[in-house]
């Protein structure tokens, strides 16, 4: 078996890691989202586990939430009330939207069988006053973690979490710069899969993975790379079908704004004398997510992705309803457009209407 | 050389067969349950009236949401680009098209040379496109045809339809009836509506003066005369404004054997 097979089987079913670990009596830990520092519960003993959604339909979550409600969320949700994350041994959400708030109440009051704890981290970047209450926030999270793992979290493990992780970061962004390459090594599906299992997978198992396959894919070259090079963007994008489509219709998919990909992996943490506050500097001094204020740095990442990939055309999938990023593409789009073209497109999360989607997409890269 | 142009709409199959730069036939027929076949009658029929063969042909494109499964096409090019190759042809000027069909409408924005540079759709349902106005000519009684005409013979001015669902704009639609409204006066706000509609999404890609009208709505004179004053510009409207997308991949399917420069053996 190849490494990128491997990886793929791991994407396809994820929780064969869980299964193993719980078997040998690990702790894992659920969180959402990218602002929920990993590192801690690593340093704790734990597994953190990011729960992704899934593509079938919403169900029981229609009973308790508006239609209107954001739909990665009332997935969750539905996902939870069908006993799915009972494997956990605790939900960690972070404050970044009102319906991950309210998905806190939700789940607090429905859904007893997993404890869920509300990480409350600033929207304001490079604030000071932010930095100590994010400082003093994470202080109460580590304790919960201790308390949840009964070990103790040294500054030296803590320091040795956050090496291992910055390792996994270094190392996805490394086999990502090969998709600036004229004939990309890996297809924009292939790349959210491997970075997707790479977020799932204990990040020793991943480090070990990614550098085979960097070395695996060096030589490979995609099919089909005549079309225009797109950048795929906008709110969470946890299932590949959505990136095979725009590759179905000819266009090559070489970079993404997602924080399921390329957000999860672009920045490192600085280094820091105390562990704790390179976590702090490292989650206000970026900016990963349409929540986080101000957006200009946002932006600027856009605008290094379209140069350093060459970028033909950006692509906008806005999962219903997800407000800030919704917001932020109106602000976005007309600054982009200038230069790149963009086409914006409401999606379900759960990908139905697929029809009228594909005659857009395949329009707009007609149009490059 | 001679090339068709396949358009398998929503609601209507439609096709074109070109000879150089001649329209030599055309025909469009409703689309049924199984587009492949409704592509294989509307292609025959044309083919018919031209007294020629699927042989003769040189190069096929289809286009519309049936586009994938018209059996003998060589290439598919989606609608949203044929409409401005299409409306191109017919009035070489055109900047902005809006293509209202069966089931959703399209503002399109294109360069001199008829080439797409931006376009809007209507979201998901069928609120304000062909479909919706059928419903509303059905459940007043009004042949689609005179529909246009008798919205614009009106007593009293009533507020445009709310609604954007279609269903909801039935039950708007009998309550304006039971409290005694007329016909025209209802058939005008149904009109108005979508003249509204229209606008908004024409603005999402930016206005244009040289504006052409495609698709089956724009044989309804309610609503093109409505759009026309909302727009403050004159729409042009070919001959058969429901063959333009067929028109356009007819002449997409010669520009690419003019490019290959020899004649595709079939």
């Amino acid at each position: 078996m190849t490494t990128m097979e491997r990886i793929m089987g791991i994407f396809d079913d994820p929780e064969q890691i869980v299964r193993d670990l719980k078997a040998k009596g690990k702790k894992v830990i659920g969180y959402r989202c990218l602002y929920v520092p990993e590192e801690i519960i690593h340093a704790a003993g734990m597994l953190p586990y990011s729960t992704f959604g899934t593509p079938e339909p919403i169900t029981k979550a229609d009973s308790y939430f508006q239609p209107c409600a954001c739909e990665f969320v009332r997935n969750i949700f539905d996902l939870g009330l069908d006993g799915k994350f009972d494997f956990l041994d605790g939900l960690v959400l972070s404050n970044t939207c009102d319906a991950v708030r309210h998905l806190k109440n939700m789940w607090t009051t429905y859904i007893g069988s997993v404890p869920c704890y509300m990480l409350n981290n600033p929207q304001k970047m490079y604030d000071e006053s932010a930095f100590k209450f994010y400082r003093h926030e994470l202080e109460g999270f580590k304790k919960t973690m201790e308390d949840l793992s009964g070990n103790k979290i040294s500054d030296a493990s803590l320091r040795k979490s956050i090496d291992l992780y910055d390792e996994t970061r270094r190392l996805l962004k490394e086999l990502n710069e090969l998709r600036k390459r004229d004939v990309p090594p890996i297809s924009g599906a292939e790349a959210l899969r491997i970075s997707m299992a790479s977020i799932l997978m204990p990040k020793e198992e991943t480090n070990a993975l990614l550098l085979q396959l960097i070395d695996e894919v060096k030589t490979r070259e995609i099919k089909d790379a005549d079309g225009p090079r797109i950048m795929v963007t906008g709110s969470i994008i946890d299932n590949p079908t959505l990136i095979e489509l725009v590759e179905d219709m000819g266009g090559v998919v070489v970079a993404d704004d997602l924080c399921t990909s390329m957000k999860y992996f672009w920045y490192q943490t600085k280094p820091n004398e105390d562990p704790m506050d390179a976590i702090v500097r490292f989650n206000l001094e970026r900016s990963v997510c349409a929540c986080m204020h101000p957006s200009e740095e946002r932006y600027d990442f856009l605008q290094e992705v379209i140069g350093g990939f060459a970028v033909d055309g950006i692509i906008y999938f806005n999962v219903k309803y997800c407000h800030p990023f919704v917001y932020e593409s109106a602000t976005f789009r007309k600054k982009l457009e200038e230069e790149t073209p963009v086409l914006a497109l409401e999606v379900d999360h759960s990908l139905s209407g697929l029809g009228q989607l594909k005659t857009r997409v395949q329009a707009f890269i007609e149009m490059l | 050389m001679i090339t068709a142009g396949i358009d398998i709409g929503s609601l209507t199959g439609k096709a074109v067969i070109l000879k150089d730069n001649e329209i030599l036939a055309w025909n469009l027929i409703p689309t049924g349950p199984d587009s492949s076949e409704t592509a294989q009658e509307v292609t025959d029929m044309t083919l018919k009236g031209a007294g020629l063969s699927l042989d003769d042909m040189d190069y096929i494109v289809s286009t519309g949401y049936g586009r994938v499964v018209v059996p003998f096409s060589d290439k598919n090019i989606t609608e949203i680009t044929c409409h401005a190759k299409g409306a191109h042809w017919f009035f070489p000027g055109v900047r902005m098209i809006l293509d209202m069909g069966g089931q959703d409408c399209k503002a399109i924005r294109c360069n001199a040379t008829g080439k797409v540079t931006n376009f809007a759709m209507n979201d998901k349902c069928a609120a304000g496109a062909g479909r919706s106005m059928e419903i509303m000519a059905d459940l007043l009684e009004t042949p689609l045809e005179k529909m246009g005409k008798l919205s614009l013979d009106i007593k009293e001015r009533l507020a445009p339809l709310s609604s954007t669902c279609v269903v909801f704009a039935r039950t708007e639609v009998l309550g304006h009836l039971h409290e005694g409204a007329h016909k025209n006066d209802v058939l005008a706000g149904a009109c108005e509506a979508l003249a509204e509609r229209v606008k908004s999404l024409l603005k999402r890609v930016g206005i244009e003066a040289d504006f052409v009208i495609s698709g089956g709505i724009a044989k309804n004179i309610g609503v093109v005369k409505r759009i026309e004053e909302k727009m403050g510009l004159k729409a042009n409207i070919c001959f058969e404004p429901q063959i333009v997308g067929a028109l356009g991949a007819a002449v997409f399917a010669r520009e690419i054997l003019e490019k290959k420069g020899k004649r595709k053996k079939r």
